[in-house]
């Protein structure tokens, strides 16, 4: 459908005034909104995610990418919640304690995002105390765990430690990512998983969610 | 100290390895160190009371530690941020700090002077000096970086779509006043080479594009480089984070004779010196990770093996991938310096 395509391309080049328009005309014309979430937006973000991952595009393109998917998102809301239409899963995302540093953090909320998936962000330099609180309240399906420096990442081993502890780790599934950590390191912690980049982190998070939904117990 | 009095500084050594000429003892290089390891280096002799004091230690902890160069940092050309001293912490986020956001607070931005720097701090310090070191003097923070520091960083990504002439107009302002400051410097013959010290890049890709970083930043550093290599002095750069889509602006555009900052996650220094070898000093490069978590006996092995590699073709100087921090443990950072101190194997 040409609208459809059009809006994803607005989208990818990150023309947010351009997708307003184009998913409002899509409205207008009585495109299916799942169809113009679906088959435009989230296709739209995955090839941003994909162009990025191979550094054909980098992190400015991305951000006015996941811009103009917010801006196409606020005119489609009200669509999708009047239609029923509920996001596929929810993730949660922050960077351990003692670590600040929130842009790798941003950029995987951004593609989980773009993935039709609710990301909570509970911010920086999170204590496993938080994130318990913050699992109790928001119910997440995958929890990601950010840490950039070598120092800090040993929280993220701290932190599953405590979510075993509190048997939270039962419907729970956590990625773990940032500069230091490597996959060997994710395993030894006992993290479900290990994303080196901000659109695998999402793809990730997008499988075990649909894995979580058909039941499967690994990812 | 570290170091034997016989093993005395020798900063044409370390020149000689940044023309990437093979050396007759091993180059150590490492761009900072933290404050407890700079007392375990010198004792009592350390003293941070004021900013010459510190400038004086470090002096001393380089010479003790076996360096034939110290850096110096000239207290001036600081960028002010809203975030004030919040962006010297180890850990912050890029998007803290965040000055001129739009036209507005840009016209509104008072940009530091060089002439706040009192540059003949160089010849005072070089007074507590070995007399064959010389001092490298680097920046507080690099033009990419400052830019990001004033601007915030996801702020900076929006501005190159939504105001490219603003972004361009910041770039202009920071990097006129750091060129000018290495230019400043460079008039010292107490200074023997410059640090460029401007990370460009996270582990997976560079923080702009490319084209960006050609078109903002690495004109100024071409400018950078030209100026000390005017002066017969080398330009050395730390710069954190992936590099091959810019390896060639570094070697090629920009000239720089060596680079610093390896990790293991981008570019393990054995492979960069595999692959840059001959085209530009590859300096240090044992990345902090593996300092911190491998034995001893592992960093001890990985020191000997680059020696072992670069001792016949040059280029190279024993050192860590970044810096020395105090959370290193003693024993393997001390042990890695030691093997360079020992010279080369025999074998």
């Amino acid at each position: 459908m040409k609208i459809l395509e059009e809006i994803s391309n607005a989208l990818q080049k990150g023309n947010a005034k351009l997708v307003r328009e184009k998913v409002q005309e899509a409205i207008n014309s009585n495109v299916n909104p799942t169809e113009i979430l679906q088959d435009s937006m989230i296709v739209a973000m995955s090839i941003v995610g994909e162009k990025f991952k191979k550094n054909d595009i980098f992190v400015p393109e991305v951000l006015i990418a996941a811009r103009a998917m917010n801006e196409g998102v606020k005119v489609l809301r009200p669509v999708l919640i009047a239609s029923g239409v509920k996001p596929i899963g929810k993730a949660m995302i922050c960077t351990v304690m003692g670590d600040l540093h929130d842009i790798g953090k941003n950029l995987v909320k951004m593609m989980i995002e773009g993935q039709g998936i609710e990301c909570i962000d509970i911010g920086v330099d999170c204590s496993p105390e938080t994130i318990i609180d913050a699992i109790n309240t928001h119910q997440p399906d995958v929890l990601c765990l950010s840490a950039l420096l070598s120092t800090t990442m040993m929280n993220q081993k701290v932190i599953i430690s405590r979510l075993k502890e509190e048997k939270l780790l039962k419907d729970i599934k956590v990625i773990v990512g940032g500069a230091p950590v490597t996959e060997t390191f994710a395993s030894e912690i006992g993290a479900d998983g290990y994303a080196s980049d901000a659109a695998s982190a999402a793809i990730l998070t997008k499988n075990m969610i649909l894995q979580k939904a058909n039941g499967e117990s690994q990812c | 100290m570290l170091r034997n009095k016989d093993r005395e500084p020798n900063f044409d050594n370390f020149k000689r390895m940044l023309e990437k000429k093979p050396v007759d003892r091993p180059v150590l290089f490492d761009f900072i160190i933290g404050d407890e390891k700079m007392k375990t280096l010198i004792g009592d002799e350390f003293c941070d009371e004021t900013y010459f004091d510190r400038i004086v230690s470090i002096i001393k902890s380089f010479d003790a530690a076996g360096y034939d160069f110290s850096p110096i940092l000239l207290n001036g050309l600081i960028f002010p941020r809203n975030d004030g001293e919040e962006f010297l912490k180890q850990t912050r986020s890029l998007n803290s700090g965040a000055t001129i956001v739009d036209r507005e607070s840009f016209n509104k931005y008072v940009w530091p002077e060089n002439n706040a720097n009192d540059f003949s701090v160089i010849q005072k310090a070089a007074e507590f000096m070995h007399s064959n070191a010389k001092l490298v003097p680097f920046a507080y923070d690099g033009i990419l970086e400052n830019v990001v520091g004033i601007v915030g960083y996801e702020n900076l990504c929006y501005l190159q779509y939504d105001d490219p002439e603003l972004m361009a107009e910041i770039f202009k302002n920071v990097g006129s006043r750091i060129y000018e400051y290495y230019q400043r410097v460079l008039e010292y013959d107490e200074v023997g080479a410059i640090i460029c010290n401007d990370d460009w890049g996270f582990n997976t890709q560079t923080m702009l594009s490319p084209e960006m970083l050609r078109k903002h930043v690495f004109p100024w550093y071409k400018k950078i480089v030209k100026a000390a290599h005017d002066k017969n002095k080398p330009a050395i750069l730390h710069s954190c984070g992936y590099f091959e889509d810019i390896i060639e602006d570094i070697i090629e555009d920009m000239k720089f004779d060596g680079r610093h900052s390896y990790e293991d996650k981008i570019m393990p220094v054995e492979k960069a010196f595999e692959k840059y070898k001959g085209r530009i000093a590859i300096l240090g490069g044992i990345d902090i990770d593996f300092i911190m978590r491998e034995s001893k006996e592992a960093v001890i092995k990985r020191a000997k093996n680059l020696l072992s590699l670069s001792k016949e073709i040059g280029g190279y100087a024993l050192g860590t991938g970044n810096s020395i921090p105090d959370y290193l443990p003693d024993e393997n950072i001390f042990a890695l310096l030691k093997v360079g101190l020992d010279g080369f194997s025999k074998e």
